[in-house]
């Protein structure tokens, strides 16, 4: 055989002496592979998938009985809460319908404050001695083993559903998808821990800040679980809000940015919180922007861009750089470090935007867990 | 080639407490009911009023 000048013979070393037997032992994978490689493929992701399923399922199982160990000698109920748990574990969020958006960020602040009210008036059931600080702990804690099923639920039906249909194609984006569930849902199963102890956690760096600067200023109620005081800075007053800490809440800020603004009228906004960092960044890096600096479903951030281009207010934002795992588990000493470096910028950004005389509203947007003010 | 297991890391929680009118600092593990900005004792050296400025995980080594 002379194909192109190469001798492929003599280039597989075939001649009258080969042996059969090597022959079909070259040969035969490679048909094997051609008609099975997909099959073979399936079998191999489908069994990677299926450990970090069952680390899944431990994850989720784990949180679910710290959360009842926590409420039982906590709280002491009377009764057995397991299966006022599990069946909140199960509820769902149907979201608006999207065909027509118009009016769609109302509707969907409308479920979800009603699942929140829903939430806390459920936990405030366990118990009637039960304190708001416990309450928020649970609540949280609540959210992130709500959280956990549902990843276990949806990634179980696609692994199963492709093991039924032997349907490659179908666990390929699971199998892309599968670390970056896993690394949530270590982040959530930590982030029990931080919640139970009350302790600060990354994301609580905005209130933290925004904390300190309240400290000997008389706070007052702006929205629900939001607070705010006034301050002097170089001739500049200052509004300064936060969610009311040390519970676990991040507040209405949005409704809180409104009450203030239309009392008033700050010439600035500006907005510190957490924000993800990209890999290769360091934890506690701290970088300014514009816009609203707010993470959350996006209700909140339209409320603050609303109003704010209404009055034609700037908005200006500090961010802290931090891991999705960081940002919900017990602050890092990097994170914490930066508090002093982001207090100064605050305040340059105050001089630089602000003449003596205008007025700024800081905002501290987090989870304030573990922070007062 | 062999990839090394990453090692868990055991992150311990600190409070860091601060004298109001001293500045003096000190550093103890978290307790239970500790958060930030919450009036503790009075300061050993100067009387004065110490409160939590901080509180943190690092890792253990």
């Amino acid at each position: 055989m002379d194909f192109l000048g190469i001798n492929v013979d003599k280039l597989l070393n075939f001649n009258d002496n080969s042996n059969p037997v090597m022959l079909l032992v070259m040969i035969v994978p490679i048909i094997i592979f051609v008609l099975y490689g997909q099959r073979i493929q399936l079998q191999v992701t489908s069994s990677e998938i299926n450990k970090s399923l069952e680390k899944l399922k431990i994850l989720k199982d784990d949180t679910r009985k710290e959360l009842l160990d926590y409420i039982k000698t906590t709280i002491k109920p009377t009764t057995d809460p397991s299966a006022k748990i599990d069946r909140y574990l199960d509820y769902f969020t149907i979201m608006p319908v999207d065909m027509d958006p118009n009016g769609i960020i109302q509707k969907i602040r409308h479920i979800m404050r009603s699942r929140e009210d829903y939430t806390r008036l459920q936990v405030k059931t366990i118990s009637s001695e039960m304190n708001s600080m416990d309450a928020s702990k649970i609540e949280n804690i609540l959210e992130a083993a709500t959280t956990l099923h549902l990843l276990y639920k949806m990634v179980r039906h696609l692994y199963l559903t492709a093991k039924k249909q032997n349907n490659f194609p179908l666990i390929l984006p699971l199998q892309m998808m599968i670390p970056f569930i896993m690394e949530e849902a270590e982040a959530l199963k930590d982030a029990v821990s931080a919640f139970k102890q009350g302790q600060p956690i990354g994301d609580g760096i905005g209130p933290m800040i925004v904390g300190k600067m309240m400290i000997g200023t008389e706070k007052k109620t702006a929205a629900f679980e939001t607070v705010w005081s006034e301050k002097e800075f170089e001739g500049r007053k200052l509004y300064l809000m936060k969610a009311e800490g040390p519970s676990a809440t991040v507040g209405r800020p949005g409704d809180a940015l409104e009450r203030i603004i239309s009392e008033n009228k700050p010439d600035v906004i500006v907005m510190v919180d957490a924000a993800l960092k990209l890999e290769g960044e360091d934890s506690g890096t701290v970088s300014q922007g514009f816009g609203a600096a707010i993470g959350g479903i996006g209700t909140d951030r339209y409320q603050i861009e609303e109003v704010a281009t209404k009055y034609k207010i700037p908005i200006y934002a500090i961010v802290i750089k931090q891991s999705i795992k960081e940002a919900i588990t017990l602050m890092k000493k990097e994170i914490a470090d930066s508090a002093e470096k982001v207090t100064s910028q605050i305040h340059e950004m105050i001089k630089d935007n602000a003449k003596p005389g205008q007025s700024v509203l800081v905002i501290g947007v987090g989870n304030t867990l573990g922070v007062s003010q | 080639m062999k990839f090394k297991r990453k090692k868990e890391e055991i992150i311990t929680p600190y409070t860091i407490e601060q004298c109001n009118s001293c500045n003096a600092i000190l550093k103890r593990k978290f307790k239970e009911g500790d958060y930030v900005f919450k009036k503790t004792d009075t300061c050993s050296s100067c009387k004065g009023q110490m409160s939590i400025a901080k509180i943190f995980g690092e890792v253990s080594a």
